[in-house]
């Protein structure tokens, strides 16, 4: 069956809408900007724009991106697979959740800042990015997944019990389908909360060649203009992945 | 002959059976009786879903396939994959000879959602009937289903040489069947 490629009123509408919105937090950015008058508090979107093209034409503006991206990916991953195992173990293990879920919860509340600057003390700072992400990501995937885990539908689980399911097929026919949209949906969360942590860490530490040290340098040399280029450039990145990520999510999901 | 001797039932404060005793009826035996009185509790209690509070339940056979009164059917799997997933791997192949009987082959690739409760009803009987076993145990297999429907697809199950325990709600199913009669709560 050939896929439609015809836009559909619905997606036009949405288009126009966000099209609309865009323009009024741009048209609300040029009169704050223009109203303070200081490239220095709040530079205009053009000034923004001009800096932002210019990084994009250097080579060492990629190489820092893909510094951080590759570092926030893999800490990303860590701690998804991380929360992942652990959910699944607090979840079926009465032992485990005694000893695991208190320290999960434990790292979940406690503030960023505090990790970033003791862990600075246990590893390289070229670690931390990864570090400190993956120390986000995993109480909000472990959270999620293991409340999705206790809301499986109970009369599903009888059937398969009835129907002699072993574990593997309980797991693979009930509980995967079942969590995996929560599941995806903490994913999705977690990565923005990757990007703001591991960036707020690269801006405390200053590893070599980071998006953050490159926020941390902006600022101390007053290069507002700068810091909003780099601002800029994170939040399309994390905007891209999560969407990439949604986009992998639905198409596995499909299979 | 299953043989229920003496058993004692309650949900929390609600009692269901009170020294009960009942040879079932083989091979066919159809439960009927009025609502909330008891039928799906005694199929569960027979095909060990549930526990009995006191009493003994005897001679029920290992194998015991089990249609709930709910559909209860994966709703991300198709029928066909419904069907498959009670099957061993090497017999998966033949999920498709069990919708043939329900007469669904045609929506063997469509998901439950897509289908009327009816149509999701036969596709939980399929699975019953592809489960196997010595024991068939159905609870109200042919709600929803028209009487044209229900009288080709009862024989086929007939045929099937297991025993068969039914809960019915009406003489015309109750005749179809054809086997002893067994009243709860009445």
């Amino acid at each position: 069956m050939k896929r439609s490629t015809t836009t559909t009123p619905d997606k036009k509408t949405k288009i126009i809408k966000a099209v609309l919105a865009a323009a009024f937090w741009a048209a609300v950015w040029v009169l704050l900007s223009w109203k303070t008058g200081q490239e220095l508090l709040l530079p205009s979107p053009v000034s923004v724009g001009r800096e932002f093209l210019s990084l994009c034409a250097r080579g060492d503006f990629w190489l820092t991106i893909l510094t951080t991206l590759g570092r926030i990916v893999a800490g990303f991953a860590a701690g998804v697979a991380a929360g992942t195992l652990l959910a699944w173990l607090t979840s079926f293990f009465g032992a485990a959740d005694a000893i695991l879920s208190p320290a999960v919860r434990i790292v979940g509340s406690t503030p960023i800042a505090s990790f970033i600057i003791l862990v600075l003390l246990w590893v390289d700072k070229s670690w931390i990015t990864s570090f400190i992400s993956a120390l986000t990501v995993t109480p909000i995937v472990w959270g999620a997944l293991s409340t999705a885990i206790g809301q499986t539908d109970a009369s599903l689980l009888e059937m398969g019990r009835a129907y002699g399911f072993d574990a593997v097929k309980r797991l693979r026919l009930i509980y995967v389908p079942s969590v995996l949209p929560s599941w995806a949906g903490a994913c999705a969360t977690a990565m923005g909360m990757a990007w703001k942590s591991g960036i707020a860490a690269e801006v405390l530490c200053q590893p070599k060649r980071t998006v953050g040290a490159q926020l941390y340098y902006s600022k101390i040399y007053l290069e507002t203009p700068s810091l909003f280029a780099w601002t800029a450039a994170v939040i399309i990145l994390s905007m891209v992945l999560e969407r990439v990520f949604r986009l992998a999510i639905r198409r596995a999901s499909e299979k | 002959m299953i043989r229920i001797s003496d058993l004692d039932f309650s949900y929390g404060d609600k009692v269901v059976f009170e020294s009960f005793s009942l040879d079932v009826p083989s091979p066919v035996a159809v439960v009927t009786g009025p609502s909330g009185g008891g039928k799906t509790t005694l199929l569960r209690l027979i095909a060990g879903l549930e526990k009995p509070g006191r009493g003994t339940i005897d001679n029920v056979p290992g194998r015991v396939a089990f249609m709930f009164q709910e559909d209860r059917l994966l709703p991300w799997l198709t029928a066909a994959q419904n069907v498959a997933a009670v099957l061993p791997r090497s017999r998966r192949h033949t999920a498709g000879t069990y919708l043939e009987m329900v007469e669904l082959s045609a929506e063997a690739g469509t998901k439950p959602g897509e289908l009327s409760g009816g149509q999701r009803r036969r596709i939980a009987l399929a699975r019953a009937l592809a489960y196997g076993g010595d024991l068939l145990v159905l609870d109200e297999p042919l709600k929803g289903l028209d009487p044209g429907l229900t009288e080709r697809i009862v024989p086929k199950i007939l045929t099937f040489g297991a025993d068969i325990i039914v809960t019915s709600h009406s003489d015309f199913e109750t005749k179809l069947w054809g086997g002893g009669i067994v009243t709860v709560g009445g």
